[in-house]
């Protein structure tokens, strides 16, 4: 499985496929790729950028739980 | 989906609650304990569920880290309904005790303050949910809706039966534009403007809590807005079927502290 699908698979449920999508773009984008192109070395600007997205509406508990998912999708 | 996600503990404590809303009606409706007793379970039925409300809406607050937007958000919301129960229960004191309840008078200085915490608390979660999308559309959007029912409020309500109405007291005509124009401004129009900010998430999970709070403030606004009417014009009484629409939405709102606990929670891979 791709980074870019890994990490929509783990966000889709809680925050939708537009919202998932969108953070997986922004951060290719940012690092100059494009969603097809990210790969595992991309993996912290992506787990980064989940942070700055969940942390106003969820516990850190959370965050780190669907951190650590993402994490394993990849491995 | 929602099966698996929805906890026993959130089906139970809704159960709970909405059993205690019946209970209350039941008795109220039927009183074949007699009317003190249909009295108390109006007034006290009241204070209990909407009470436990607060402290469910409370403890989801402490679910999120210090320091963490979704604590002081929840927190507010716990508050203001909190503010609510705290106006109940003096409002039972006084016709509990065969006293007239005043009106305006102490309750009211309750029931208006959960206003403010309940606005800070939309308020704040909808500015939160920033992180996902922009907020001057829905921003814009939800003041329009605010505008025009605010518009709608005055020529048919407020005007017509209360400002123009002679008989009416300076103080009873001031609760009675207050209530509803804080009901379009500080609950209607945040709640609009929170479920805009969370539509973006589809049927994303972390949206769903905030679709049964913004339920909940429409039956309080709904209910806010018919007592003002009632009391305007003499015909409300305690343990009409307007009451439980309060209950109700507090239950609404509760429910939507529950989801949120339950919607956070990854199931271990």
């Amino acid at each position: 499985m791709n980074i870019a699908e890994a990490v929509k698979d783990v966000l889709e449920p809680y925050v939708g496929h537009m919202v998932a999508d969108t953070c997986v773009r922004a951060t290719a984008l940012s690092i100059g790729k494009t969603s097809d192109t990210l790969d595992a070395a991309d993996l912290p600007p992506l787990e980064n950028n989940v942070r700055k997205l969940l942390l106003p509406i969820a516990p850190s508990s959370t965050i780190d739980a669907l951190i650590a998912q993402i994490e394993r999708n990849v491995a | 989906m929602s099966g698996r996600v929805l906890s026993r503990y959130t089906v139970l404590m809704v159960a709970l609650m909405l059993g205690s809303v019946a209970v209350a009606a039941g008795l109220n409706y039927f009183p074949v304990l007699g009317d003190t007793v249909a009295l108390w379970a109006a007034d006290l039925g009241s204070v209990a569920v909407v009470g436990l409300a607060a402290a469910i809406v409370v403890g989801t607050a402490y679910c999120f880290g210090k320091g963490q937007p979704g604590r002081l958000y929840w927190m507010l919301v716990g508050v203001g309904a909190a503010m609510y129960a705290l106006g109940d229960l003096v409002w039972s004191i006084y016709e509990l005790a065969g006293n007239e309840v005043p009106y305006p008078g102490l309750p009211d200085a309750f029931y208006l303050a959960e206003y403010v915490f309940l606005t800070a608390g939309l308020a704040y979660a909808a500015w939160s949910y920033r992180s996902l999308g922009d907020i001057k559309m829905p921003l814009a959007l939800s003041g329009a809706v605010g505008a025009a029912a605010a518009g709608g409020l005055y020529v048919w309500f407020l005007n017509p039966l209360v400002l123009s109405d002679p008989e009416i007291a300076a103080g009873e005509k001031a609760l009675g534009v207050a209530y509803p124009a804080f009901d379009v401004f500080l609950a209607f129009m945040p709640a609009v403007l929170i479920i805009l900010m969370v539509s973006r998430l589809g049927w994303g999970r972390f949206g769903w809590p905030w679709w049964a709070v913004a339920v909940g403030v429409l039956f309080i606004a709904a209910s806010d807005t018919a007592y003002a009417w009632l009391a305007a014009v003499d015909r409300y009484e305690s343990g009409m079927i307007l009451d439980y629409g309060w209950m109700l939405g507090h239950v609404a709102i509760a429910t939507g502290a529950l989801l949120a606990r339950d919607v956070t929670r990854v199931p271990r891979a």
